[in-house]
């Protein structure tokens, strides 16, 4: 058994000199400064002072301090409501369930009638209260000052909407008699309401239909099953009950059809004190679902087909079923196809095969291994298909064509965005002009809509009434939280008017749930009562009504599917050659939301960038071309050329490089910014990639062969944050060490074997490091040793590495909740990002093919904080209830505290991003309207105090004052649960747990006596309040054996200390 | 305490004069008594001079005089003789909206004749109550800057006269030194006083105190920067807590109602006000007509607001409402939680603990200093009750002085 290191960047692993000097410094004030100063303006930040300048300023600013304390105060006014809501109690929140635009069931919190904060339903069986990052930052998105105030017609603001319903109506008659094309094009429309109207609007012509589509297709699933099942449908994966998962480069727990979902149902396998399920990847870029795997295995996307083709061979003579012939032999490294086939093998009806590839044929071969396994009707719900993703490609690919030939008589763009997010862009945008009747429904301005005739805004969602269909018996509904902002119109509405019926979208909308959903239930005698507690709930299960699919893909048809995969694939690609993967991150995803900075500033879960679109480059081959982060190289393939910076990636295919999708719209101040021109006006990170996709065999590719690179010879800065915050001195190897399944006790990361976990060696160790533990001294006493305080609530804080899949859900979730400021690229470059959570990254193992940890990092509350006993000003001290609280108003700004943080969670207010609108631009809190989202019960911080993580402790007094008013007895408590802190809420797999640690029944109490559980560096006795439970990997000891002696070979600079440390624990060596 | 009020001296002297009086006037219809019925049985529905759901009663006798037979049977009864058909009965219940007037069957013949008597003569004029006037802090100086002008005059003049001391000395030397005389010994006190005040003991002693004083001054003048104790801003409707919460009882939490759910006490809405305020449109100062105008002026800044219009009796549709902008009183910095629940529901605490004598305020200010200090001094001394039960424990006991009790 070897021990991982763990490195968080290879910067960190090269130990290179400016990585030692620049991680030696807390404050990075050299670092950056002089650029800083160089980007802003002259005038407002000289920094050339003289003596009499001082003088002057020093005077200036005692006669004003004086000044302003002998004025009076500012005369506040007070105003009430006229007429005050009976449900709306000031300075109490109200709650509303709803359902955010990707499709995840939703509860609005809305203070004095303005939603801030949106959190998971935990009433939904399919997310359990989850809820992604891009979910949480959708409320940011209303109060966008692009939004559209009113219609447009012609680009022309108009004063209302009758002023455009005439004349769309007469243009839509004329149609109705001349006869013509009426398309519909949107993005997959989860709402069956509006499926249904929808319909109905393009019923009325002879040529109408509606067109879906999605900028990232997973087309070629439906397309497959279509084939498989004679039903177009994306099935209803159930990874809750896969007790093996091999996934072919799809990120089902980042990006994948709904990862929200996904992830939750993915955590319920991943307990290692029950059976625990083997996740495989085969992937060629490093995502979070391969990071999370048990094995992973790096393979160019061409060789997905061939890979695919053996391991259906591997299964069928496993299994007993019949071969593909004439299959080219294939195997990954560590021939991972054939532990893939021991482990689906081994789990028949239990296993769950996917693919990220949108070719109908690999999906077919999928659906055949699947079909094989016996997975449908088990894992796979093929009768009750998921609704999240329902595009079909080919019918775009058809109108693209239409519009081209100038067929189209009236088209109608529903929340979509075609000339920016599909590879039809260019025809689209040119044909649009030929087309008579052209109407966006956008709520911004777009690509799209600057091109149509009519701008009809939609409402946004909070403003709207609707509803969504998840899977065949998952529904949620949609309700308004405030009344519109804007002169806007749900876009459901217009159609009704255009169609010249006077029916309100919300009675249309309750209609349809009376005749379709409410016969679907037993539960309730009046829809009246069903709709209400529909509504209150949010979400509505219905009986199974759904039909029966059969299996009907005869063996001929499959191998037929073969060939073209084997056409299509290939078993190597050719040494300098390179392949491209155009990928959605976890924040930006299709690019929808790109004009969000909290996604813009949210770091990527693997690359740790933020900000930045780049080119994600194998560590390979970075250094046969000799290149370093930041360099910019020209990237040429399918006869376009980009440039785009470099960042290296571990673990990426060593003939792979992939750019991510979303970027490049022209549209919003945000957006804008994360467009970065080098020097001489050159685009490059900000290159929209959907163009780049390929349309074959009737469904878009998101890989491309063929690629060329090359330097360009300029640099191009990215806010990398992955080499920020170590918790341990680099120049200290020794503390870089895991303590893997070693005693240590100044461990970061504690990992081990499901193996060693079961048979006893891990809890060996475990005990082992107890023993040491009471070695461990401390000068001071415990704020818990005394029985009185021991009576009080203790918080505590449980996080389980094992069921973190690095999202970011917690960070934008704590972002929202606690008024945590956007500081932009260049500050954030400056290593002043001002999330109070971050999610760690590290890296064991090769370069090649890492090991991944994600470890979510927070103010640990130490019991013996470090911070308390250096501020001069008592402004951080400790509360009887074990937080360590910060108190904003007494802090001068000494930062001595955040120097002697050992886990760097500590965050300083270098400026006053809230309101300095002179360094800062168009931050969203610069504006009325985006200042709504601000949480009223939590201070916004000035310039020039710390601030750090308080535990939500406005969530935590909260729920201690609605006890007592509740008992009303000053004595009463909350109950276990009652109070769920914002990372914890939203966290799609239940990784954190948070309660009262004196409560020996409370859930946190049990997650700190499993062995599993752990404190980050335990040896300098801080006795922080939150501890890990260790990850376990699902694999046997040969297979991790081979990994790190492969790391060995990479690395044998690292073999002596390697040595040295096996010695040192003699039982290991 | 309650003060004794000048309107109860009146009504013991009217009482007084009355039982002197009272058997001479007996016979007669007592407008007095007509009033107090009046409000007792009428008022709800009839003002005098106003229209109110009922029509203006002043004068009414005279309308139907030789009519008083039919007036006086409609009083006791109008529903019976609407249902009976009386033509006269009929018309007035449609002219007025088919509102119809309850029936009074237990007024007796010479109640209903004081009645009629009162809307005769209407409202005797009475001395107005005098104004409610703070009380005085008996005759001491309560503002400290009139002491810091006297000091510094004070300080003005010892300068002038020392500098005029110096100026005549000097005057005085040179005529003696022209004279050819010996300098005055004057200049010997001079020089003495010189070398006393250039004495660096002296010297030391003096800056010290001007230092240690004005340091202790200026702490002392310093902690009380940001508080306001005794704003008392003018609002833009000139309530009275001391007529709706003082004189009329009406509990705080009627209108303050948020002091039981929310951190925000709030100020109530018009909806609120337009409980009582849809029958009161102005309070009636019998004899002050100016006042009463006045009241109504008050009030009819809320129909204003909400949108009513007192002479239809009715809510003005399409109304766009304009919110009332009081102006805050008590404020508490940004950074500072406090929950009125917490203190009002779990704490037991009465309002006027931090508000003081609300129901005497007029015009109501700032009672407590709101400061920190004020805050923690309570949590430290003042025990908790628990479930209406008194206990030794102390806020500060149970973490009331965490400084994450309040901010965050």
């Amino acid at each position: 058994m070897s021990k991982p290191k763990y490195w968080k960047s290879l910067e960190e692993l090269e130990q290179t000199p400016e990585f030692v000097e620049q991680a030696s410094k807390e404050f990075p004030t050299d670092m950056a400064i002089d650029e800083v100063l160089a980007e802003a303006s002259e005038e407002s930040m000289s920094f050339n002072s003289n003596r009499r300048d001082f003088l002057k300023v020093l005077g200036f600013g005692m006669t004003a301090a004086t000044l302003a304390a002998c004025a009076e105060g500012p005369v506040k006014k007070a105003i009430p409501y006229v007429n005050k809501p009976d449900d709306i109690i000031p300075g109490v929140p109200n709650w509303y369930a709803s359902t955010t635009p990707n499709g995840n069931p939703a509860l609005v919190k809305t203070r004095e009638g303005r939603p801030i904060k949106l959190e998971g339903n935990p009433d939904s069986p399919l997310t359990k209260g989850g809820l992604s990052a891009t979910d949480q930052a959708t409320v940011l998105d209303m109060y966008e000052d692009e939004r559209l105030r009113a219609p447009l017609k012609g680009q022309n603001l108009v004063p209302s909407f009758e002023s455009i319903d005439a004349d769309i109506i007469s243009e839509l008659n004329k149609i109705k008699e001349n006869g013509g094309k009426v398309r519909v094009l949107s993005h997959s429309v989860m709402s069956p309401s509006t499926r249904q109207l929808i319909g109905e609007f393009v019923g009325q012509f002879e040529d109408g239909k509606h067109v879906s589509y999605d900028p990232v297709s997973v087309s070629a699933v439906a397309q497959a099953h279509e084939m498989a099942f004679g039903k177009y449908a994306v099935p209803n994966y159930q990874f809750d009950k896969a007790m093996a998962i091999v996934s072919f480069g799809a990120d089902f727990l980042g990006t994948w059809i709904s990862p929200v979902a996904f992830a939750s149902q993915y955590a319920v396998n991943r307990n290692p004190d029950k059976p625990m399920s083997r996740h495989l990847q085969f992937e060629s870029i490093l995502t979070t679902s391969g990071s999370k795997a048990d094995l992973r295995f790096p393979l160019n996307p061409s060789q997905q087909g061939v890979a695919l083709l053996n391991l259906y061979n591997k299964v069928a003579s496993k299994v007993g079923a019949g071969q593909i012939p004439n299959v080219p032999g294939y195997n990954t490294y560590m021939d991972g196809l054939d532990i893939a086939a021991s482990d689906l093998a081994k789990n028949r009806g239990k296993s769950l095969v996917i693919s990220d590839s949108n070719d109908p044929a690999v999906q077919a071969i999928i659906v055949g291994i699947n079909q094989m396994l016996g997975n449908y009707g088990q894992t796979i719900d093929i009768n009750s298909p998921s609704f999240y993703k329902q595009g079909d490609d080919r019918a775009l690919a058809a109108l693209a064509q239409e519009l081209e030939g100038g067929e189209v008589a009236a088209l109608l763009v529903y929340g979509a965005n075609p000339v920016l997010d599909s590879p039809f862009g260019e025809t689209v945008a040119a044909a649009i002009s030929n087309v008579g009747l052209s109407i966006s429904f956008a709520t911004k301005p777009d690509e799209t809509s600057e091109l149509c005739s009519y701008v009809a805004p939609d409402h946004f969602f909070l403003e709207s009434w609707g509803d969504m269909q998840q899977t065949g018996t998952h529904y949620s509904l949609v309700q308004p939280t405030i009344y519109p902002i804007f002169r806007t119109r749900q876009a459901q509405d217009s159609l009704l008017t255009w169609m010249g019926i006077s029916e309100k979208y919300q009675d249309y909308l309750k209609r349809f749930w009376q005749e379709n959903m409410f016969p679907q239930q037993d539960q309730y005698l009046t829809f009246r009562e069903f709709w209400n507690e529909a509504l209150r709930k949010g979400v509505f299960m219905a009986t199974s009504s759904a039909e029966e699919t059969e299996y009907v893909m005869a063996d001929g048809q499959l191998a037929a599917q073969a060939s073209k995969v084997m056409q299509g694939s290939r078993a190597k690609t050719p040494e300098g050659e390179l392949e491209v993967v155009l990928f959605e991150k976890v924040g930006i995803g299709s690019g929808k939301q790109a004009n969000n900075p909290w996604l813009q500033e949210l770091p990527d879960p693997i690359s740790r960038v933020t900000w930045d679109n780049y080119v994600s480059v194998p560590v390979v081959l970075a250094e046969e071309m000799n290149l370093k982060n930041e360099d910019v190289v020209e990237l040429t393939f399918d006869g376009d050329s980009y440039y785009m910076p470099v960042y290296i990636q571990p673990g990426q295919a060593a003939q792979t490089v992939a750019v991510a999708l979303g970027y490049g719209s022209k549209f919003g101040k945000v957006t804008k910014r994360a467009n970065g021109t080098a020097k001489g006006g050159q685009q490059i990170a900000g290159t929209n990639f959907y163009p780049a996709v390929r349309v074959e065999g009737g469904a878009m590719q998101y890989t491309s062969t063929g690629v060329s690179m090359s330097k360009a010879g300029m640099t191009y800065p990215l806010a990398l944050t992955q080499t920020f915050n170590l918790l341990y001195d680099p120049a200290k190897t020794e503390l870089l060490v895991g303590a893997g399944d070693y005693d240590r006790t100044d461990a970061i990361i504690e990992e081990t074997t499901v193996a060693n976990y079961n048979n006893g060696k891990y809890k060996a160790r475990v005990q082992k490091r107890e023993a040491k533990k009471e070695h461990l001294v401390t000068l001071w006493d415990s704020h818990f040793e005394d029985p009185e305080t021991a009576q009080n609530i203790h918080w505590k804080m449980a996080i389980d590495l094992n069921k973190c899949t690095g999202c970011g859900a917690c960070v934008v979730a704590c972002q929202a909740e606690n008024n945590i400021p956007v500081v932009g690229k260049q500050e954030v470059r400056t290593r002043r990002e001002m999330h109070w959570m971050r999610i760690d990254r590290y890296y064991s193992g090769e370069t090649q093919n890492p090991d991944v940890v994600f470890q979510p990092m927070l103010c640990q509350h130490c019991d013996n904080a470090p911070c308390e006993t250096v501020c001069p000003v008592l402004a951080t001290i400790h509360s009887n209830e074990g937080l360590n609280q910060m108190t904003y108003n007494r802090c001068v700004g000494t930062r001595y505290c955040a120097n002697n943080c050992p886990y760097k969670v500590r965050r300083f207010n270098w400026f006053n991003y809230w309101q300095d609108t002179k360094k800062f631009n168009d931050l969203y809190t610069h504006s009325d309207l985006g200042k709504l989202v601000l949480n009223p019960d939590v201070t916004v911080r000035f310039r020039g105090v710390m601030e750090k993580c308080s535990f939500c402790v406005q969530r935590l007094q909260d729920s201690k004052l609605r006890a007592k008013v509740n008992a009303k007895s000053t004595l009463a408590k909350p109950e276990d649960g009652d109070v769920q802190v914002a990372c914890q809420q939203s966290c799609p797999t239940g990784a954190i747990v948070f309660g009262d640690f004196n409560d020996p029944n409370s859930a946190v109490s049990k997650a700190f006596r499993q062995p599993r559980s752990y404190a980050v560096l335990e040896e300098i006795k801080v006795l922080p309040s939150v501890q890990y439970q260790a990850l376990v990997r699902n694999r046997d000891e040969a297979e991790t054996k081979f990994k790190h002696e492969e790391q060995m070979e990479a690395r044998p600079w690292l073999n002596g200390e390697h040595e040295a440390e096996a010695a040192h624990s003699g039982e290991h060596a | 305490m309650r003060r004794i009020g000048f309107s109860n001296i009146l009504t013991t002297l009217f009482l007084l004069f009355a039982v002197v009086a009272g058997p001479n006037l007996m016979a007669e219809p007592d407008a007095e008594n007509g009033k107090s019925l009046f409000r007792q049985n009428c008022s709800a529905c009839h003002a005098l001079d106003a229209q109110r759901v009922g029509p203006p009663l002043g004068g009414v006798a005279d309308k139907y005089s030789g009519d008083e037979e039919w007036l006086y049977s409609w009083i006791r009864n109008a529903p019976g003789m609407i249902a009976a058909g009386d033509e006269k009965a009929v018309a007035l219940y449609e002219q007025y909206n088919k509102q119809q007037m309850q029936a009074f069957p237990t007024l007796t013949d010479d109640e209903i004749a004081d009645i009629l008597e009162y809307t005769t003569v209407g409202d005797v004029a009475e001395t107005p109550p005098t104004e409610v006037t703070p009380a005085s802090d008996g005759g001491f100086i309560t503002d400290p800057s009139v002491y810091y002008a006297l000091l510094g005059l004070v300080g003005v003049l010892v300068l002038i006269s020392l500098l005029l001391v110096i100026i005549t000395a000097t005057l005085i030397s040179a005529v003696r030194a022209k004279d050819g005389k010996e300098p005055l010994s004057m200049m010997a006190i001079a020089n003495q006083t010189r070398s006393l005040l250039s004495n660096k003991f002296v010297l030391t002693a003096i800056i010290t105190i001007a230092l240690v004083g004005g340091l202790a001054k200026w702490i002392t003048e310093a902690r009380t920067i940001g508080l306001h104790q005794g704003y008392m801003p003018e609002q833009p409707i000139a309530f009275s807590h001391a007529l709706h919460a003082g004189e009329y009882q009406i509990d705080c939490q009627y209108c303050h109602s948020g002091t039981y759910k929310s951190k925000n006490a709030w100020i109530p809405g018009a909806n609120v006000c337009m409980n009582c305020h849809k029958q009161i449109q102005a309070k009636e100062y019998p004899g002050d007509a100016e006042r009463t105008e006045y009241s109504r002026e008050q009030i009819s800044k809320i129909y204003e607001s909400i949108g009513w219009d007192p002479e239809a009796f009715a809510y003005i549709e399409n109304y766009e409402e304009k919110p009332i902008e009081w102006v805050r009183i008590h404020n508490l910095p940004d950074h500072a939680y406090f929950n009125h629940a917490q203190h009002v529901v779990v704490g037991d605490l009465e309002c006027q603990t931090c508000h003081g004598p609300v129901e005497e305020m007029d015009v109501v200010y700032q009672y407590s200093d709101l400061g920190m200090g004020w805050c923690i001094n309570c949590h430290r001394t003042e025990n908790v009750k628990v479930l209406g039960e008194a206990t030794d424990m102390t806020v500060a006991d149970m973490g009331g002085l965490n400084c994450a009790r309040c901010h965050y």
